[in-house]
């Protein structure tokens, strides 16, 4: 019973006296409301345009000043992208706004003028149920006048509803509804679960005849929606939704079938046709043309999805990438360099920071030692082989180790070369590797070197914030089952990186603890890319490092288990 | 204690994403029991509501609409099950109707004779079972027929107190579809009390006993929604879109249980007897005046006269403009069209919809009426004969 639903109060019948218990319980609750109120109300932005009108809501979620609200609310400040924004302090602070989401209606911007800016934290909005209490926070009808927020509370009254929006613009997908009211201006603003942590940000209502005001019917966009988009709004860009470029229709006795693929798109080319009997889109069942709509709704573009469908009896999966849809805009948007540049910054120094904690200088030498499995179709492992790795100044090696304890093969790379050798003995001559071997050791220069020794971004090659993107672990072996749907989704921000001339480098790192989760690198010439998953990240010598390193190049896929750090200043 | 959380878990298994709260037990009872009606849509009326399950073999209670009246009336339960929904019984008094469910492919194939008494004198059931509320004392039961929650059997109707906590279930605004749970509003009732003397109202002749809610139910596709208290028992239904015309204010209300109760009683009783007077304990000889006069007023409606209805959205001045002509009527021979904007009657000014009313009241049966409408940019003069007939 999280709300005032005291038994007592509601036997059948006649009326039971109020015990002392209950009237305590009542006071607890009502205390703890306001306490929270009180605790989130700081974090809560009044958006005014750069005129000081207007009015709309926003939440901030960090304390360097970055901010959630509704695309609609900032859409009429797009030329010039600045405001203001008001805070419970009764100050107005600068406003930026950075990245777009306008088919989702949410946006980005963050506030200047603060060191430490007071913020709320995210919640996982897959968790929310019909009947939870919520509290929706915000600046309804422009009353406050000292940027308060007006607080209203409620419960919610329903999950996974769907919004047509105008065309490609303001769709409200997979939703929540509540009745708390939401009113004019209230849009923008964050929907609370009772832990206080965001769970939606509040932008729509229904509406009767009577005018534009709130009827109990407020729908909340959710935060795990918006949590996929962050990256690229964070980096300032004009992040887009994605489509499979499919159309399923409800047929009486069938299920849901697709009905319409465009050839050579993201649906067709998984290898859906039409006739398909649509099963499930990433582990979930879909049981109607708007329960699809409504969970397509919700990813970005390239966004990697799955499918299971059956098709003449028989269950098929598919893998697909989304296709952007492009939403209409009163002006062209133009990504800002310096928003972008400043993300790209503050990914790099996360990463620096979560792998070298409170450590000043990173270690100039590692060595490591390496068990690599081959996976093979019939067995989870085929084969084990034993390297030595080493890293040291713009020099990276791999030696190859014999099971007699005898030394073989050594591949190096540089990175003012970006060369390979391989030799079986000290003075046979090199020989040429498959550029997977290459690939794999950039990019573990990169993540244990490259990307921890610099001070300013001029000392790094040309680097730009890509987006956001899913991380889709490598199975490395059929024996594993690892995909992304069967933990939690893990969302990446990908910085694009121009590595020499010929290779075009993205790294991926998780938006929530900052590790480097994956390094991809294509070769251009050849089109041979490889990706390097690093996962299990631990504590070897005062600083962290992964466990495993999984590859999926040209050959089989493999898997090294790094032993026996040796770390040197 | 068991067999409660039993009972819980097995309605959890029917809607999976219900669930939590203080609400769960009123959300998860009442949405299992009500479905989502779709019909006419015409005017006001946009076609869609909902309905209250009220017996195991699939009776359906909801508000009387022009909803009802479409050739065939789709009805889908929780479960997203469709179903055609035949009239059974009308209550004009109390703005009331029984439906019954049928097998959807039968209306299809014209097996059953719409808007017919033959459906329920048929005898066996040929839907469901449901999860339904006792009509009587607003039990919640399980398909079976037994009590949804044993442990709170009831020897009587629930009682509500003012401030008592409240859910009503509906599908307003049509958010939900198939078996997504209709949409629920939470909130306290007030009072019980008679609408006729709070509020101002027209176009709605029931003058019995409502029960006053501050949440807000009065929303398209809400009405003929289950209002229930917190252990999930049925204690109303959510009413007809209720608007004072003074002051354009909607009304949260819902009729009470013992109403529809009521209603069904006499639904039975005309089944197996002639029609009998309507229960005195309900609606007394002075709610029958009330509603004899109500509908005196409906049919001197001079809107219906001469076969036009005006536009009623607006604020508190609403412009007369012409939302729907009835085919072969005085207005349709006279040439009025839809969107028409009337300026004068009979040489006087036409400021908004009630100087109409008021100046179409003024006319005598066979008098003329001269009218000056708007269309686009050009003024006309019409005249229209009204025929009473």
């Amino acid at each position: 019973m999280t709300l005032l639903a005291g038994s007592t109060l509601l036997t059948l019948g006649a009326r039971a006296e109020i015990s002392d218990a209950d009237r305590a319980l009542v006071f607890e609750r009502e205390q703890k409301r306001i306490e929270l109120a009180a605790r989130l109300a700081p974090a809560v932005v009044c958006v005014y345009d750069e005129n000081r009108r207007g009015g709309g809501s926003g939440v901030l979620i960090d304390s360097q000043g970055h901010g959630l609200t509704n695309y609609h609310v900032l859409a009429g400040m797009m030329k010039k992208r600045q405001g203001f924004g008001g805070l419970s302090d009764g100050k107005l602070y600068d406003l930026d706004v950075l990245g777009i989401d306008p088919t989702g209606d949410v946006a980005m911007f963050r506030l200047s003028g603060r060191e430490d800016f007071p913020f709320v934290s995210l919640g996982d909005s897959d968790r929310v149920k019909i009947g939870d209490a919520v509290l929706a926070l915000g600046n309804p009808f422009v009353l406050s006048e000292d940027h308060a927020p007006t607080v209203t509370t409620g419960i919610v009254t329903g999950v996974h509803r769907y919004q047509w929006g105008t065309g490609a613009n303001l769709i409200y997908s997979d939703c929540i509804q509540f009745d708390a009211s939401i009113n004019p201006g209230s849009s923008g603003g964050p929907l609370f679960d009772a832990q206080g942590e965001v769970v939606g940000i509040n932008g729509r209502i229904s509406i009767n005849t009577r005018g534009r005001f709130n009827v109990g019917f407020g729908y909340a966009i959710t935060m795990n929606q918006i949590r996929r988009f962050m990256p690229a709004m964070r980096a300032g860009l004009l992040a887009r939704h994605g489509t499979l470029q499919a159309t399923v229709e409800d047929i009486e006795g069938s299920g849901v079938v697709f009905t319409e693929l465009l050839r050579n798109a993201a649906g067709y080319d998984a290898g859906l046709r039409v006739g398909d009997h649509l099963l499930e889109l990433d582990r979930t069942k879909i049981a109607s043309r708007n329960h699809f709509a409504s969970l397509i709704g919700t990813y970005p573009e390239n966004w990697p999805v799955h499918l299971r469908i059956e098709r003449g009896g028989f269950a098929h999966e598919f893998h697909a990438r989304l296709e952007p849809v492009a939403p209409k805009l009163a002006h062209p948007f133009t990504p800002d360099l310096d928003v972008n540049r400043r993300q790209v910054e503050s990914v790099l120094r996360g990463y620096r920071q979560a792998v070298l904690g409170n450590s000043s200088a990173p270690p100039r030498h590692r060595a490591w030692n390496t068990v690599r499995e081959f996976g093979s179709h019939d067995a989870a492992v085929s084969r084990q082989e034993k390297y030595e790795g080493r890293i040291a100044g713009d020099f990276a090696s791999l030696r190859q180790i014999h099971a007699d304890g005898s030394k073989g093969r050594v591949i190096e790379f540089s990175d003012r070369a970006a060369v390979s050798r391989s030799s079986t003995a000290p003075d046979e001559a090199p020989a040429e590797l498959p550029h997977d071997q290459k690939q794999v050791l950039a990019a573990q220069y990169l993540a244990f070197q490259k990307l921890l020794n610099w001070s300013s971004l001029d000392e790094l090659p040309e680097t730009s914030h890509v987006g956001g993107d899913a991380w889709v672990p490598i199975t490395w072996s059929p024996g594993a089952t690892t995909t992304r749907q069967s933990e939690k989704e893990r969302v990446l921000d990908v910085v694009r990186w121009s590595l020499g001339d010929q290779w075009d480098v993205r790294l991926g790192f998780d938006a929530e603890t900052s590790f480097l989760a994956c390094i991809t690198i294509l070769d251009l010439p050849t089109r041979a890319e490889v990706q390097v998953d690093f996962a299990d990240w631990s504590d070897v010598g005062g600083i962290k490092a992964p466990k495993y390193v999984t590859v999926r190049g040209a050959g089989a896929p493999f898997r090294d288990e790094l032993t026996d750090w040796e770390l040197s200043p | 204690m068991k067999v409660v959380t039993q009972a819980v878990s097995c309605l959890l298994a029917l809607s999976a994403t219900l669930c939590a709260g203080g609400f769960d037990r009123a959300i998860v009872t009442a949405n299992a029991r009500v479905v989502k009606l779709y019909g006419l849509a015409a005017g006001a009326q946009l076609g869609y509501g909902t309905g209250i399950v009220v017996s195991p073999d699939g009776r359906v209670l909801t508000v009387l609409s022009l909803l009802i009246d479409a050739r065939r009336v789709r009805a889908v339960t929780s479960e997203g099950t469709r179903f055609a929904a035949q009239v059974l019984a009308r209550d004009a008094e109390r703005q009331l109707a029984l439906l019954q469910l049928v097998p959807w492919e039968d209306a299809e194939r014209g097996g059953v004779d719409s808007d017919s008494s033959s459906v329920a004198d048929s005898g066996a059931p040929r839907v469901g079972p449901f999860p339904s509320f006792d009509p009587i004392l607003g039990t919640p039961l399980k398909p079976s027929g037994d009590p949804e929650f044993p442990r709170n059997i009831a020897k009587e109707p629930p009682r509500l107190q003012p401030g008592d906590w409240i859910v009503a279930a509906g599908n307003a605004f049509k958010v939900a579809e198939g078996s997504e749970p209709v949409s629920f509003v939470r909130g306290v009732f007030s009072t019980r009390t008679r609408l006729d003397a709070r509020r101002r109202v027209r176009d709605f002749p029931y003058r019995g006993e409502v029960l006053v809610v501050d949440a807000v139910t009065s929303n398209p596709g809400a009405p003929g929604g289950a209002v229930v208290n917190l252990h999930g028992f049925l204690v109303g239904m959510v009413g007809r879109d209720v608007v004072s015309n003074l002051t354009n204010t909607h009304f949260n209300y819902a009729i009470p249980g013992d109403v529809l109760a009521a209603f069904l009683r006499d639904t039975e009783t005309k089944k197996n007897a002639a029609p009998t007077p309507t229960d005195s304990s309900v609606v007394n000889s002075l709610d029958r005046r009330s509603a004899a006069e109500a509908s005196a007023e409906e049919t001197m409606n001079p809107s219906r006269d001469v076969g036009i209805r005006l536009a009623r959205a607006g604020y508190q001045k609403v412009l007369p403009f012409v939302e729907r002509v009835k085919l072969g009527s005085p207005a349709a021979q006279a040439g009025l069209q839809k969107d028409d904007l009337i300026l004068s009657l009979n040489g006087k000014n036409i400021g908004d919809v009630a100087d109409f009313h008021e100046q179409m009241k003024m006319l005598g049966p066979d008098e003329p009426v001269d009218l000056v409408v708007r269309r686009d940019r050009r003024i006309l003069s019409l005249r229209m004969e009204p025929t009473r007939n």
